[in-house]
């Protein structure tokens, strides 16, 4: 029993070295870093600062304005990916030949770079040259719309953007779902006379929950990280109105190279993805489940 | 005493100036006396078509100097991070470092630079120095009376017309009958705006499709100010007061971020959300009476395999002329300010253990004799910026004409600089927002720059309002010592 005890921390031992090596050691010299001042020239030594960088980012409208501007992008994004990524999954699922193929084919979007995708749906909504105001202007003869420097045109953009982008990879998880729910008990329900609705109500939905739960909660991980998609489809443009949070912090980081800040701000949106996640934890959960 | 006045006397001395430094050409100015290294530099350079500055002088300091270039690109926005990050690792990763002088005051500050006025003695380099545009070497090369970098790219903004419309009889007469006047390249923004108008929304080029009266090379978020600055501090305005105060949001800013958001109207429609590329785009697929751009356009816009090429530069170029940026009447003084923004320098870094190495370099890259393969390259994007780049002579490949050369000499020599204080990158991030949010649309001129200060008071606060005091003083020194009549 005390062999199998030295064993088994034998095994997991360079798991545990590398965990706090890869994440606990940075994340303390993150929270440590967010409480200094560093002077331009590194020959000085960081002061302790308290909170003088909260208090800084609090004085700062553009912090607030990425807050908000993340918010929305949240909300919107994560509504249309999940409705959008079920229906999918619903279709595909009532697909028989040839679903490999074509899940193959739907992870395209998911699978290209975010600078790439950023650049691709930059020039698609060009109001010159993109494809989008060709389509508009030619097929329903509307005037050119100058999607990526007018708001909320700007940021209806980033949100399409990044739908399209995550939205097949939704799909496929709660594909994934639909084919653990057994059949025997969709056939028991129809049986008994309940309608498609009702199965969809009382029987798929319910059962999704774990992975409209697993989904959710990557998908607010990933929205909130954005960084590419927004800054190469608007630069945060008109003014600063597109500017999320990871656009943001990225300026603190390295455009304006103010290390407190921005760990500062990592902190804070650390804590803000926690709250953000049991929230809808709290709403998608089952109660009867137990989620660890 | 007005700018132009300035300008004239400035001309005069740069050319005496010039000449002296030619004449020292026997021996200061040419390229190979043979300190042999036998070393490898690691040297950050922005990448694409700026890589031909070093790529043009690899064989050379190999051979006559036994320096190998290890050339690390580093993307334009990004390689001033790149420099920074290298600070906060220790340094030695880049013996040289390619960056905007906007970033001089930060890289200075933070010890990564490397003064090079010692290197400039004891390689007997003066001349070389000397033959640098007396502006560019003032304002971009210099930090705190050090100088503390080259110039490889002399990148200034210029205005280029249509001469085939301003000397058309019948636009002529046109534009006669609808204002009184005779129709005449602008002088003052008023006119700009005036003529602008005028050529937008009819066909005064024969090609059968409207034209438009203006284009920029950019009205990116990220480099709006660039189209801003020299016309606030055309109409009085500059960036700070002695103590630090932000000085543009008043009169002189309103003034100019007004005429900018109505020259909008005036550009291709969609302008405002176009790269650089596609602007020029619509300089060569539409009719456009005034554009203002950098000196690639004139440089290497006839040649046959330019990047102006696939968008029909070298048929249009014959229809250009060329002129400095309009000013402002200011309390009866003509002011004029042309855009600096987005040269490139060179700098050493605080970490090499091969500053000889790196000053010989620089010393091959300022060298008439070498400089020119760069600048005398359709593929090269380095404009013009010593004192003997002037001239039809320098040029075997490209074709510039002599009108074009002579107005970029002076176009230089009156620039309004980008402000380089340390923490510029926050300063002009505020700044770029609210001038990218109004004249896209929203409030007034007034209320933008009034946040753009708000917000440069508390960085300056962060900074430590002393420090930025003393950081802006010099600045001014440059901008006296240059010889701008900047107020502030």
């Amino acid at each position: 029993m005390r062999g199998q005890k030295r064993f088994a921390w034998l095994m997991a031992t360079p798991t545990i070295i590398a965990l706090i090596a890869l994440g606990i050691v940075p994340l303390g010299w993150m929270i440590w870093t967010a409480f200094q001042s560093f002077p331009p020239n590194p020959a000085n030594p960081p002061q302790f600062i308290g909170m003088r960088n909260f208090v800084d980012l609090a004085d700062d409208p553009q912090f607030f304005g990425s807050l908000r501007t993340t918010a929305i992008v949240l909300v919107f994004s994560l509504s249309l990916q999940l409705v959008l990524g079920f229906l999918l999954a619903l279709a595909l699922y009532s697909i028989e030949r040839g679903r490999g193929l074509i899940v193959s084919l739907l992870l395209i979007p998911t699978a290209i770079a975010p600078i790439v995708a950023g650049i691709v749906w930059w020039m698609l909504f060009n109001a010159r040259f993109g494809a989008i105001n060709s389509f508009l202007v030619q097929f329903f003869g509307i005037d050119p719309v100058n999607w990526t420097i007018e708001m909320p045109t700007a940021l209806i953009a980033i949100i399409v953007a990044v739908v399209w982008q995550w939205t097949p990879f939704v799909a496929i998880i709660l594909l994934g779902g639909l084919t653990t729910i057994p059949r025997d008990v969709l056939d028991a329900a129809r049986i008994d006379g309940a309608s498609g609705w009702r199965v969809l109500r009382y029987i798929i939905v319910p059962l999704m929950r774990p992975f409209f739960l697993v989904v959710g909660l990557l998908m607010i991980i990933e929205i909130v990280r954005l960084y590419e998609l927004p800054f190469f489809i608007t630069q945060g443009g008109p003014g600063n109105e597109t500017v999320v949070a990871g656009v943001y912090l990225f300026k603190l980081a390295f455009s304006f190279f103010d290390l407190g800040r921005a760990s500062m701000m990592s902190v804070f949106l650390v804590i803000a993805l926690s709250l953000v996640a049991a929230l809808y934890m709290r709403l998608v959960a089952d109660r009867r489940m137990t989620v660890n | 005493m007005t700018t132009t006045h300035l300008m004239k006397r400035r001309t005069f001395l740069h050319g005496s100036a010039a000449l002296g430094a030619l004449g020292l050409s026997g021996m200061s100015l040419k390229a190979g006396a043979s300190e042999i290294y036998n070393t490898t530099l690691n040297i950050m350079s922005h990448p694409g078509q700026i890589l031909p500055i070093y790529t043009h002088q690899a064989e050379f300091l190999k051979a006559n100097h036994g320096i190998t270039m290890n050339l690390l690109e580093s993307p334009d926005p990004t390689s001033y991070q790149d420099a920074l990050k290298d600070l906060r690792s220790g340094g030695g990763t880049y013996d040289m470092v390619m960056h905007f002088p906007r970033y001089n005051g930060d890289l200075v500050t933070s010890g990564y630079l490397r003064p090079i006025d010692d290197l400039i003695a004891s390689h007997n380099a003066g001349a070389l120095f000397d033959n640098i545009s007396d502006t560019y070497r003032k304002l971009y090369c210099e930090w705190g009376g050090n100088t503390i970098a080259i110039p490889v790219d002399g990148d200034v903004a210029m205005m280029y017309f249509r001469k085939d419309a301003f000397e058309s009889a019948e636009v002529k007469a046109k534009y006669k009958s609808e204002f009184g006047t005779d129709l005449a390249v602008p002088r003052t923004w008023e006119q700009f705006k005036q003529v602008a108008n005028f050529f937008t929304g009819w066909d005064w080029a024969g090609s059968g499709k409207s034209g438009y009266g203006f284009q920029t090379s950019t009205w990116d978020r990220a480099f709006i100010e660039q189209q801003w600055a020299p016309m606030m501090a055309s109409a009085g305005g500059t960036w700070f007061d002695e103590n630090c105060n932000p000085a543009f949001n008043n009169a002189a800013g309103v003034r100019a971020a007004d005429d900018l958001k109505s020259l909008l109207s005036a550009a291709p429609e969609g302008s405002a959300s176009l790269s650089w590329g596609q602007t020029m785009e619509t300089v060569f697929a539409e009719d456009v009476a005034m554009v203002l751009w950098y000196m690639d356009l004139g440089r290497l816009g006839w040649a046959e395999n330019s990047w102006f090429a696939a968008s029909g530069g070298p048929e249009k170029m014959a229809k250009f002329g060329y002129g400095p940026w309009p000013g402002y009447e200011v309390d009866g003084n003509y002011r004029n300010f042309n855009s600096m923004f987005y040269g490139r320098v060179a700098g050493i870094s605080n970490f090499t253990e091969k500053p000889d190495a790196c000053m010989e370099v620089m010393k091959t890259l300022l060298t008439p004799e070498r400089r020119v393969l760069s600048m005398d390259d359709a593929q090269s994007g380095s404009d013009m910026f010593l004192k003997t780049d002037y001239t039809t002579d320098s040029f075997k490949v490209l074709t510039p004409s002599q009108e074009f050369l002579d107005a970029a000499s002076n176009v230089i020599q009156n620039g309004f600089p980008e402000m380089n204080m340390p923490g510029t990158g926050e300063y002009m991030d505020s700044l770029q927002g609210e001038l990218h949010a109004f004249i896209n649309g929203s409030g007034t001129a007034q209320e933008a720059l009034d946040r753009a200060a708000d917000r440069w008071q508390s960085i300056t606060d962060r900074f430590g309002r002393d420090t930025q005091i003393e950081a802006w003083a010099k600045v001014r020194a440059s901008y006296v010592s240059a010889g701008l009549n900047i107020s502030g």
